[in-house]
């Protein structure tokens, strides 16, 4: 039985609903910084112990648990993942792991020196859209994948934004990194090419665009479309997802699935559930990797690819060049 | 007083070797009138034979000879739906004769040609109108939605524009010792069966085809010109694009005026790719919204026992080749701006060439 400590609790009502269901596994401990947060997730999942802080729940609870589950605001993930590697912990951290691929290094540095096992989460690897066209790819039924465009729109607020004057390759980096590695993912490699457009467009509090499309070629064939906006009216996100492969084509999209309802407001559309399904997967993958002594299915080295791609976006951006790989880095034409 | 109540325009039909539908389709408005069909003496029997049949169907007199369609038959307007790089001569020859025209897609294979088509009609002071599909219902609606200000400035829009169809043999299947298919012989079969395809000896991609749809919507939609693109290519699918060189997917980043950023996937991706035949989605961001938009419909689904395979689903209350000819004949009578007149269906022929440079080179290219 592997014993879990959550770290960065604002999603805790995401792992309690699905704790019942974990196999192999328990979470025996919280932290949050701030404390209310941390005693209500104690609560809610069972916990026997909790902290304020990373630190304060190795110090005195470090024998309570064998891994970690980092789900804090993108700026401290690679801190705190990389503190609990050199603590011995094993890491489950979502992706973006890090806000730029030489932190991501360090976080890899740790586990390695520690000798633990480093996943880089990415639940659109375990949600039914991506895990579907996967599945699909896998089987042939696609055939080559040839076009993988990706819409993720969100309203104003829910994105992850650096402070004023920080640089603009963060806002890639933080908002697009799971969408890259899926595309990574889904085509079994990095992209030769990377291109990438955007801007500031609709709302003020940020300097940095909220509108960044990202063109990627991948060996043979592929290509691929992703852009991402945090330009909605406050509601329910729009995401959408399809593959075109040479034998067959996938089509996740929320426009298929929203239902209707007539009420005194005028006609509304339902948006989609996904369940919390995705979220199990991947805790029980971290915990299966870790109990058997594997490499998870999504490692920390693809965490990095991910940054890594992100960054060449980023710097795509600003030029308005095509970023080429070459020898594993990019650089603009 | 509305147009249907004007003059009738009488129309020649030139060259209708490719889509029987723009002629048709002009036909079928009240106030435009066939008078006789015409084509080039010196193109092939097999054209002829087009073309003959298309006289047949609308009762009037097929003249092989261009020149006297264009004087001899009290024509006003010229409906032209040749092979694609004769498009624009046949255009600039109607133009000099004082007539207006609707041309089939693409306007050319060429943009200089395009330039030659824009200055014979602007120096003729003709009408000129590329047939598109801007006024099908869900594009109505989008442009009325845009326009009432519901989602705010638009600074992104989106176009996914598939024909789930196949174009013959796949991918791959070319033996050894096979010769490649010749576009230009597999186009003419493969139009005479019913299956779109780019009629010309010239080949050509999905973007060039079919290209000039969904950059018309966008254009219509967005009004901004298109002024840099980045596009990927790829022969994914059919031996004919393999063999020839040109590309049956696409996708590409629109850079647009005024900041606004767009993109089209483009693709004739195979009969497995959809159900329905197509999957034509346009998406497009503003400032207080957005806007998600399934080009088919309104529509209806029928499914019965001896189906063997789709489409499944039918297009219906669809009224968009009326509104578009109607709205021709509303500039004619009003001298006033035709949907897709000439200089933009040269905006977008430019954009293709960019957009192809583009998945060439692997770089951003300007559109000039």
């Amino acid at each position: 039985m592997i014993r879990l400590a959550l770290i960065g609790c604002e999603s805790a009502a995401s792992y309690a609903a699905v704790s019942s269901r974990l196999g192999r596994a328990t979470i025996t401990a919280v932290a949050d910084s701030d404390a209310a947060t941390s005693e209500s997730a104690r609560v809610a999942l069972g916990a026997a112990v909790s902290s304020n802080t990373l630190e304060g729940l190795l110090a005195a609870h470090g024998d309570a648990f064998e891994a970690v589950v980092v789900d804090a605001p993108v700026d401290c993930r690679a801190q705190l993942a990389g503190r609990a590697a050199e603590a011995g912990k094993h890491v489950l951290v979502e992706t973006p792991i890090a806000t730029s691929t030489v932190k991501a290094d360090g976080v890899l540095s740790a586990a390695e020196r520690a000798g633990v096992s480093l996943m880089a989460g990415n639940l659109a690897r375990f949600a039914p859209a991506g895990a579907t066209v996967r599945e699909a790819l896998d089987s042939g039924e696609l055939g080559e994948p040839g076009l993988l465009r990706i819409h993720r729109w969100e309203s104003l607020g829910t994105g992850s934004w650096p402070a004023l004057g920080q640089e603009q390759g963060s806002v890639v980096v933080r908002n697009l990194s799971a969408e890259i590695d899926l595309a990574i993912w889904l085509y079994g490699g990095l992209p030769r090419e990377v291109y990438a457009t955007g801007g500031r467009v609709s709302h003020g509090g940020i300097d940095q665009p909220d509108y960044v499309q990202i063109h990627l070629g991948f060996e043979g064939d592929g290509m691929s479309v992703i852009d991402y906006s945090a330009s909605l009216p406050p509601g329910p996100g729009y995401h959408f997802l399809s593959m075109i492969g040479s034998k067959g084509a996938a089509y996740a999209d929320d426009h298929h699935n929203v239902n209707l309802v007539y009420g005194d407001g005028g006609t509304r559309a339902l948006g989609p559930g996904q369940g919390a399904g995705h979220i199990l997967a991947q805790l029980q993958e971290f915990v299966d990797a870790v109990s058997e002594g594997r490499e998870p299915a999504t490692t920390g080295v693809a965490g990095r690819s991910a940054i890594l791609v992100a960054e060449a976006a980023a710097e795509s951006m600003c030029s308005g060049r095509t970023a080429r790989l070459a020898g594993g880095q990019y650089g603009l034409d | 007083m509305g147009s249907t109540d004007g003059a009738v325009f009488r129309f020649a039909a030139l060259s209708a070797v490719k889509h029987e539908y723009v002629p048709l389709g002009v036909a079928a408005h009240p106030r435009f009138e066939p008078v006789v069909v015409g084509e080039d003496a010196d193109q092939g029997e097999w054209a002829h034979e087009r073309n003959a049949q298309l006289a047949r169907d609308l009762g009037v007199p097929y003249v092989r000879d261009v020149g006297k369609a264009l004087s001899d038959y009290g024509a006003d307007v010229a409906v032209i739906s040749s092979q694609a790089e004769r498009h624009c001569d046949l255009a600039v020859r109607a133009a000099d004769a004082g007539l207006h025209v609707i041309q089939d897609k693409p306007m050319s294979t060429s943009v200089a040609e395009c330039d030659r088509a824009v200055e014979a009609v602007e120096r003729n002071g003709v009408k000129f109108m590329m047939w598109s599909r801007n006024f099908m219902p869900s594009l109505v609606q989008t442009r009325e939605a845009i326009e009432s200000g519901e989602i705010g400035l638009p600074h992104a829009i989106h176009v996914d524009f598939y024909f789930a169809s196949d174009a013959g043999p796949p991918k791959g299947s070319r033996k050894p010792d096979d010769p490649p298919i010749d576009w230009y012989e597999y186009q003419k079969q493969a139009h005479a069966t019913g299956r779109d395809g780019g009629v010309g000896s010239e080949p050509m991609g999905e973007l060039k085809i079919e290209g000039i749809y969904p950059l018309a919507y966008i254009r219509m939609l967005i009004g901004a010109e298109v002024e840099r693109v980045f596009a990927r290519t790829a022969s994914h699918f059919h031996q004919v694009n393999v063999d020839n060189g040109v590309e049956d997917l696409a996708s590409v980043t629109l850079e647009m005026e005024r900041g606004i950023v767009g993109s089209l996937t483009i693709g004739r991706i195979g009969r497995g790719g959809h159900t329905d035949g197509a999957m034509i989605k346009i998406s497009v961001l503003g400032s207080k919204g957005a806007l998600v938009v399934n080009e088919s419909r309104p529509e209806v689904a029928v499914y019965h026992r001896e189906q063997e395979k789709g489409p499944y689903n039918r297009r219906v209350a669809n009224e968009g080749d009326f509104l578009m000819v109607e709205s021709f004949a509303r500039a004619i009578d009003m001298d006033g701006p035709t949907p897709l007149d000439a200089r933009a269906g040269r905006a977008i022929a430019a954009t293709v060439e960019a957009a192809v440079e583009s998945g060439r080179t692997g770089n951003p290219v300007a559109v000039r």
